[in-house]
């Protein structure tokens, strides 16, 4: 199959060319790692200029050569033009926050501009993601989000970015690939309906308090949910969010086990049901234990101990 | 990024970039297809107001067709270069009512560049040049704004501005240096000639006198010692066959011996800037001596480049006040004895009667008729019959040039005296802004030569015995009251005369610099630095080696440079480094603020200072901090030791 040959050749020259992508994070791209090619519309302007050309010999147009040269000039500078709206970019990306699996992963990008030049119609795009338009002032920053589809539990490298631009006129196309060493956790995805947990011989287990005892503020992490959020002291707050934080339900213990599921469940479907479980026993403000084969988390609760158990499941193997 | 549909402003831009080039080519064309062009536009720019949908793409297709055919309908064609461009002028406004994405959107641009360029053809005037050059700009800024929808227009404005300011150069050493090829290059379309005014290769009775309004610049010369105005004769085609009614050229033939200058003459040294006429004669001053490498002389003196005059040409000549010997083949002699029979009677019986006089009083004897015969010279004489000359020199007696010059020849020829009309330009007007003379259209004209034996060709110029004032001053004087006169040579419009002597002026300085600047020009330009006449491949050379040096010196600055950092940005990497030393950094992601806050954890007893450092910095970067900011934060750095 002369197709799967040559999507063969593209990966190999991609990987070669991944190679040389800049390193470091952040990582500032510099010139030798722009490659640019002629677009469609960059190939029909010289076809239209070379017939221009021609039209001014045969009929001796002295301002027809002016318009000619004068159009190839942009055009060629314009390239150079292309080339340079890459260089002296400085990405670089946050982790992502876990999420589960089959949500996105979101990965914040933070572009800044190095040179004092403003840029224009830049794209960035993670491999085989939809490209996300930008453009920057002279040494100005933004902040992009790269958000990544998720299929399976485990860390999720942040696919390789390739930031191009056709700027001024479309005529050429400027890319440079940039893999920065950026990971997000995927949790596994919780099972829909699964049994209630099953209650352990000699452990006491309960219902959860009705009321919530609030235990204080602190600094509000990305991820959190919403209604965490205390928005009045936020506000007071020059930049940043606070949290409520909550007590409580510490008293009983729920001893999440793996060797205690039925024997007939395969991995991930174990794996899904715990990770449901967990979730269920942080919602009913209930403390609770992680016994897989290979680790074993001491009772405890609150968003802290949940992530704790979450990452345990989705690194399992 | 292609598949995306253009934003609304795009379209515009693309309209405005298509009115531009449209608009001065439309206007040249037969009045429908303006018309056409401008109804279209209008329609366009209505629905876009609007805000209305666009028409089916079966519709325009539709439309274009039926457009086509009726172009082809009018030129019979749709190759030629005139319905070329009408077919272009039809198409590009059709154009847009088909563009939604980018890819139609470069048609239209290209379309348009092609259409900036087609009016060259007629125009290349600094206006034309300057709207031309308005309409690129347009159609650049368009393209960007395709690319770019959501920019500021003053921001693709500063981009463009830039961007030619840096192909400047490029341009320059493209239009002075690039090999110029002479065209044509392949058979000019018959139809390049049309639009044209000028001297033809004959001449029937009104022929010249159409032109005498025309106030187009026929050519400008600049003299070494200019001589008197009554002897600026500019000699173009030589017309020695007549049919009765058409005066044509004869064919060339051998000259049996070179002329001979008989006397050491008064030697006149000009150079004429010849405006591209479509023919191949150049028109020297009577009598040409020395003419370009690529001219010749027909045997009758009317000097002939070898192909046609497309562009701006400029040319050294030497000519003789006095007319050389030569010797005249008989043949020669036969065919400027030759008259059609029957043809004017009466002009041929009066003729008869000079006969038996020496060949010189004959010469006399017509010029007294003329001088007695109560004749009028007018721009607007009655039509003539069939004896044309029998009718003006006996009845009508008014005549332009042209009648005069035929009337004596046939005088002459019916008298036994070889004779011949010669057309071309007398007199000019000279523009004391830059000390050269113009010659327009309107100084067309037809005088007379004949042959006396032992002396060779004598000028004999009729007119100047009706109408004396048009040999020394110029056509108006010679002009009857109550004639049409052109508006610039009316009187009381002396100061428009003079802001014409320095538009002529400004003409002048940018046919010589501009539009001459030609294969020969560029020659002559290298020679002068150094470069052999007509080595192009040293030019190649020189391009190549020019263009790889630029290219080197591109790629080397480009690699070379370490990005340069703004003053808030050097100093705030200066107190990263002072926290580094103590092993604390920020991570990749990390703000300064966010920084700042973990820093002051380590250090709590510096914790005001590092979160006031952040602040400043991240005014200065981000927020609205101006200078003081700035001395504030170096000072803050410079004295933070952790």
């Amino acid at each position: 199959m002369p197709f799967r040959l040559f999507s063969e050749t593209a990966k190999r020259w991609r990987a070669w060319l991944l190679a040389r992508r800049p390193r470091g994070h952040p990582a500032r791209i510099a010139a030798r790692e722009v490659y640019i090619l002629p677009t469609g519309a960059g190939v029909a302007a010289a076809l239209a200029l070379a017939a221009m050309w021609v039209a001014s010999i045969n009929y001796g147009l002295a301002l027809g050569h002016a318009l000619t040269y004068f159009l190839v000039a942009v055009g060629v500078v314009s390239l150079f033009q292309t080339q340079r709206s890459l260089v002296d970019l400085e990405i670089a990306a946050r982790p992502a926050q876990p999420v589960f699996a089959g949500e996105p992963l979101v990965f914040l990008l933070s572009v800044r501009e190095l040179r004092g030049r403003a840029r224009f119609a830049l794209r960035i795009r993670g491999d085989g993601l939809p490209p996300i338009n930008c453009a920057l002032s002279a040494w100005g920053e933004t902040t992009l989000r790269l958000s990544t589809p998720t299929t399976h539990r485990g860390w999720l490298e942040m696919p390789p970015l390739v930031i191009e631009t056709e700027w001024p006129f479309g005529f050429a196309r400027a890319w440079t690939y940039v893999a920065l060493p950026v990971r997000g956790l995927v949790y596994p995805k919780p099972a829909e309906n699964p049994p209630p947990a099953p209650r352990l011989p000699g452990r006491e287990t309960g219902v959860a308090r009705g009321e919530e005892d609030f235990a204080g503020l602190s600094d509000h992490r990305p991820g959190e949910p919403l209604p965490r959020v205390a928005w009045k002291a936020s506000a007071r707050l020059e930049e940043g969010l606070l949290a409520k934080r909550f007590a409580g339900g510490e008293s009983q213990i729920l001893w999440l086990d793996w060797q205690a599921l039925p024997s007939a469940l395969d991995k991930e479907t174990r794996l899904a049901w715990l990770a449901r479980w967990a979730l269920d026993a942080e919602r009913a403000r209930l403390a609770w234990g992680l016994v897989l084969p290979t680790i074993r988390l001491a009772p405890g609760s609150g968003p802290e101990h949940l992530a704790h158990t979450l990452s345990a499941l989705a690194l399992y193997d | 990024m292609t598949e995306t549909a253009l934003s609304r402003t795009s379209l515009g831009g693309l309209w405005v970039t298509a009115a531009l080039s449209l608009a001065p080519l439309a206007l040249a064309q037969p009045r429908w297809i303006a018309f056409l062009s401008a109804t279209l536009l209008a329609l366009y720019a209505l629905l876009w107001l609007y805000r209305l949908p666009l028409p089916s793409r079966r519709l325009v297709n539709a439309l274009a067709l039926a457009g086509s055919l009726a172009i082809f309908f009018e030129y019979r064609t749709l190759f030629g270069l005139r319905a070329g461009l009408a077919l272009l002028c039809l198409f590009l406004p059709a154009q847009l009512f088909v563009t939604r994405r980018r890819r139609e959107g470069l048609t239209v641009i290209l379309l348009s560049w092609f259409l900036i360029l087609a009016r060259f053809i007629d125009d290349q005037t600094p206006t034309a040049a300057a709207l031309a050059f308005f309409a690129a700009l347009v159609s650049l800024a368009t393209l960007s704004r395709c690319l770019a929808p959501a920019l500021e227009l003053r921001a693709h404005a500063r981009a463009l501005a830039l961007l030619c300011a840096q192909s400047a150069p490029l341009f320059l050493v493209l239009f002075l240096f690039m090999p110029r090829v002479p065209g044509p290059l392949w058979g000019l379309p018959q139809d390049a000639r049309k639009g044209v005014s000028g001297l033809a290769e004959e001449m029937t009775p009104g022929s010249l006198a159409e032109l005498a309004l025309s106030e187009a610049v026929a050519f400008r010369v600049r003299f070494a010692q200019t001589p008197p105005r009554h002897a600026l004769y500019f000699r173009g085609p030589v017309l020695e066959r007549f049919d009765g009614r058409t005066w044509r050229m004869a064919p060339a033939r051998e000259r049996p011996a070179p002329p001979l200058i008989a006397s050491s003459p008064d030697l006149i040294d000009y150079e004429i800037t010849l405006e591209p006429h479509r023919q191949r004669w150049l028109l020297p001053l009577d009598w040409p001596l020395e003419i370009p490498p690529d001219a010749h002389m027909r045997h009758d003196f009317h000097v002939e480049a070898k192909q046609a005059v497309l562009a701006l040409r400029r040319d050294r000549f030497r000519s003789a006040s006095t007319p050389p010997f030569v010797e005249e083949a008989t043949e020669v002699l036969q065919e400027n004895l030759r008259l059609p029979l029957g043809s004017n009677p009466r002009t041929q019986a009066l003729a008869a009667s000079w006969r038996p006089l020496p060949p010189a009083q004959r010469v006399e004897a017509a010029l007294d008729h003329f001088r007695r015969g109560g004749f009028v010279y007018t721009l607007r004489p009655p039509p003539l019959g069939e004896h044309s000359v029998d009718e003006f020199l006996f009845e009508t007696r008014r005549g332009f040039c042209e009648h005069f010059a035929a009337a004596f020849v046939v005088l002459m020829r019916a008298a036994d005296v070889p004779a011949r009309v010669v057309t071309g330009y007398q007199g000019g007007s000279h523009n004391p802004i830059d000390d050269t003379w113009v010659v327009r259209q309107a100084d067309a004209h037809a005088w007379a030569e004949v042959w006396i034996a032992g002396a060779g060709w004598r000028r004999v110029d009729p007119t100047a015995l009706a109408a004396p004032q048009r040999l020394e001053a110029d056509l108006v004087a010679a002009l009857p009251v109550g004639d049409p006169v052109p508006l610039f040579a009316r009187a009381g419009f002396d100061w428009l005369r003079t802001l014409r002597f320095h538009w002529w002026a400004l003409q002048n300085g940018w046919n010589q610099w501009v539009l001459g600047y030609t294969a020969d020009r560029q020659r002559q330009m290298l020679a002068r630095f150094g470069l052999q006449e007509g080595d192009w491949r040293h030019l190649v050379w020189f391009l190549g080696i020019g263009a790889a040096l630029a290219l080197s010196l591109l790629a080397w600055t480009a690699s070379s440079r370490k990005p340069r950092l703004d003053p808030a940005q050097r100093l705030w990497r200066a107190f990263l480094r002072r926290l580094a030393r103590k092993g604390e950094a920020p991570a990749p992601w990390e703000g300064p603020l966010a920084f700042a806050k973990r820093a002051a954890l380590r250090w709590p007893e510096k914790a005001a200072e590092i979160e006031r450092i952040a602040r400043l910095y991240a005014g200065l970067r981000y927020g609205k901090l101006g200078e003081e900011a700035l001395e504030a934060l170096r000072r803050a750095v410079l004295g933070f030791h952790p």
